[in-house]
């Protein structure tokens, strides 16, 4: 049965909306650069989303009394969109399903301040929505999804765990149609918490370059409607052909220096797509920027298609590592990479790295042709996740 | 120099919770890191990196610059001895 | 739904007094160094309940994930904001730390997956595991696990999600699913059902007789209630939360009791989160 990708839904540091987005991408405008929205003692660049939490709540017509975490405010905006673009009416027969790493964070670390010195002090309204299923909630509320929803949680792969699973729900019948991506809010805790692993760049990210000196953190959510071919009402975006999750069960948190678990995804992803590696056609990578990550899937690839390396790219300096929002913001440019025909430039890329000699895609590419796209997402714990995305009606 | 190694051994079984090993256990020279030593890996080194700072004010930016100065408890002595203010 | 067997089945239930010589269950020390209580809990109690087999997918869920480790570096970031912080906390606040450690530990590149959606994660993580073994996958492992720390029930009592006479507890329970049963099978599942929302005691009742009926099962052949929440009980009554307090995957322990407890004909396990995430399992012996 194929499952089609029918809405689509986003926002990022470089958009609100699709259109946005793609604007941003087409003029290769990055969106990362200094954190407004929150203080933070640590001065590294990130991918903000530009719209403030007041600004959020009047676009999505909220009382601005509302307590509600960024990070929900940010599902909300992107699985909305997705949403009106399929012309999906959600009910009891649609899932929605949402990957996050951090849930309300942003909003519990504020209230942990005050609490740690009084266990009586904090407003309790910062706390309620600590939980990843407070975030996903709140979006089914609001969407009039009835059946009780999904949350994943596996890190930077989330997301791609989160469309996988809907599309296996679509395939055995216990629903119709999923909603499904990610969302995670930039916060204190998460930045110190990749600062302690010293992985992140204090200047711009440059993945696969020979410099690259780690990641640059982002926020956002990016939401796919998938539905079965058989309920089509438009021609949609393109069909998830192909999925695979793995566990790399080499280190806790680096991944293998010859991307045995990336490799593993890419090959698994395709063999259930029925696509050989030569028809792929680009690669959006992980690539986050960090010296392991890099190596380990460019290694991954090379091993994957040796001498017919398709085109590839990360598109992680135009909006920073968004984390379990990551595979769902990107799945959204995938699938407008196939609809539209283009591939997206990896910013900040010169020198081609010593071990590899590869060297992304780093102008806007129109192509004509493009059959099959690869997604990868990889997470700390090993998780290893890669979706294959294909030309509707080859 | 052999009070600054004993004190590191200690502060290597607190931070890196080597709860089963006594400060006579470990081996100055032997490698910390891989089978062979103490079998610590990148998130150990992570550990000590905080260690340097926290205990000695020495500052490590890249974690891969730490590999000969992380070699041993003797090697760490040294870079601390030789780079303590 | 096929039928789904409990071949092998696990709990570490510390309100109860479970006290496991960590050391003996997770024997490497260098790994076993690092995890607090919560990993050591569900990484004892998923490789017990996995010993001697070859999982082909791994599924943890948890509620609300290494609170006890969250909250050691939130006071980190607090104390010390714009240094450098020990990245071991951080590293464990991730909610799929566990399922990682047990890929590691278990060799296993398998399919691994982490749910956390409140009081529906192990429903959630239930639901993929049937989808699993419907794709034909064999031996699931799937595990249920939180902790209870200090601090979080407090807050929890403040924002009255405890009931002043529920006693907060913790938890891991992990089950070895599969399609074909072996002499060691616990139970089966005959179905599983989930309403998020809230029902008055009418309402619960209501939907239990559909549920059975749906399954063609009478009242008089449920041989024993696990009640995680106020329902008309059939057969005999366990109250397994008097057992292992109320928390997220406090189900997960009421699985493993009536699974355990099951001699003969159905069990049904009811439970009931916050008085919004309620869930029903049928299980056969």
């Amino acid at each position: 049965m194929n499952v089609c990708v029918t809405g689509l839904g986003v926002i990022s540091a470089i958009g609100t909306g699709v259109a946005e987005n793609w604007e941003s991408l087409r003029l290769g405008r990055s969106g990362v650069g200094k954190i407004c929205h929150f203080p933070t003692r640590l001065d590294v660049p990130a991918g903000e989303v530009k719209v403030g939490n007041a600004e959020l709540k009047r676009l999505l017509k909220l009382p601005e009394t509302a307590v509600v975490s960024r990070t929900a405010l940010l599902a909300l905006m992107a699985a909305r969109e997705a949403v009106a673009d399929a012309g999906l009416t959600p009910d009891g027969s649609v899932a929605f399903i949402s990957a996050t790493s951090v849930g309300g964070m942003d909003r519990s670390e504020v209230f942990y301040g005050q609490f740690r010195e009084d266990n009586k002090a904090g407003d309790l309204a910062d706390v309620r929505m600590h939980s990843c299923a407070a975030s996903t909630e709140f979006v089914a509320r609001h969407l009039g999804v009835s059946r009780p929803p999904v949350t994943i949680s596996t890190a930077c792969s989330s997301a791609a765990n989160a469309i996988m699973l809907g599309a296996r729900m679509i395939r055995q019948g216990l629903v119709r149609a999923a909603i499904v991506g990610g969302t995670d809010a930039l916060c204190d805790f998460t930045l110190h918490g990749f600062n302690s692993l010293m992985i992140l760049d204090r200047c711009l990210t440059r993945p696969f370059d020979d410099t690259r000196a780690g990641l640059n953190l982002g926020e956002g959510a990016g939401y796919l409607v998938l539905e079965r071919e058989s309920d089509l009402r438009h021609e949609p975006y393109c069909v998830l052909s192909g999925y695979a999750n793995v566990n790399e069960a080499y280190h806790q948190t680096g991944s293998s220096p010859e991307g045995d678990g990336a490799l593993m995804a890419m090959e698994q992803a395709l063999r259930m797509a029925g696509v050989c590696p030569e028809d792929v056609g680009y690669v959006k990578t992980h690539g986050t920027g960090t010296p392991g990550n890099d190596l380990s899937e460019s290694r991954a690839m090379l091993r994957l298609f040796g001498d017919r390396m398709p085109l590839f790219s990360s598109v992680k300096p135009f909006i920073g590592h968004t984390l379990g929002a990551s595979a769902g913001i990107e799945s959204v440019y995938a699938a407008l990479s196939l609809a539209r025909g283009c591939v997206f430039p990896n910013l900040n890329f010169t020198t081609p790295m010593a071990e590899t000699g590869l060297s992304p895609v780093t102008e806007w590419t129109s192509v004509d042709g493009l059959r099959h796209v690869v997604v990868n997402a990889f997470g700390f714990g090993g998780n290893d996740s890669s979706l294959v995305f294909s030309r509707y009606k080859e | 120099m052999e009070k600054l190694i004993e004190e590191l051994k200690q502060h290597l079984i607190e931070n890196l919770n080597l709860e089963d090993l006594t400060p006579a256990d470990i081996d100055a020279e032997a490698p910390l890191f891989g089978d062979e030593g103490l079998g610590l890996d990148s998130i150990d080194a992570l550990e000590i990196i905080l260690i340097l700072e926290r205990n000695y004010g020495l500052k490590i930016d890249n974690p891969a610059k730490g590999k000969e100065i992380f070699y041993s408890v003797r090697t760490l002595a040294d870079y601390i001895t030789a780079n303590r203010k | 739904m096929q039928k789904i067997y409990i071949n092998s089945l696990s709990s570490i239930c510390p309100p109860k007094g479970d006290a496991p010589d960590y050391k003996a269950l997770i024997p490497n020390a260098n790994m076993r160094r690092r995890m607090g209580r919560m990993l050591k809990m569900g990484v004892a109690s998923g490789l017990q309940c996995a010993a001697g087999v070859e999982v082909e997918a791994v599924i943890t869920t948890t509620g609300l994930g290494c609170l006890a480790d969250t909250e050691k570096f939130l006071n980190e970031m607090l104390d010390n904001g714009g240094q450098m912080l020990n990245p071991t906390t951080f590293i464990h606040s991730t909610f799929n730390t566990l399922g990682g450690q047990l890929a590691l530990l278990l060799h296993s590149n398998a399919y691994n997956m982490t749910y956390a959606q409140c009081g529906h994660s192990f429903e959630n993580g239930l639901t993929d595991a049937a989808l699993l073994l419907g794709e034909g996958r064999r031996n699931v492992l799937l595990g249920g696990i939180d902790e209870r720390i200090d601090s979080g029930e407090v807050i929890e009592r403040r924002l009255g999600c405890l009931d002043s006479d529920a006693f907060r507890g913790e938890g891991a329970q992990f089950f070895l699913l599969d399609t074909a049963p072996t002499a060691a099978s616990a139970a089966a599942f005959v179905d599983f059902s989930t309403f998020s929302g809230k029902m008055s005691r009418e309402e619960v009742d209501e939907w239990i007789d559909r549920f059975l009926s749906d399954n063609g099962v009478v009242s008089g052949d449920v041989c024993l209630t696990a009640c995680g929440g106020s329902c008309k009980v059939r057969g005999e009554r366990m109250a397994f939360k008097e057992e292992c307090g109320e928390y997220p995957t406090a189900v997960a322990y009421g699985l493993y009791r009536a699974a355990s407890e099951l001699s003969e004909g159905y069990a049904l396990v009811y439970n009931c989160y916050l008085d919004r995430y309620h869930s029903l399992i049928l299980l056969e012996k």
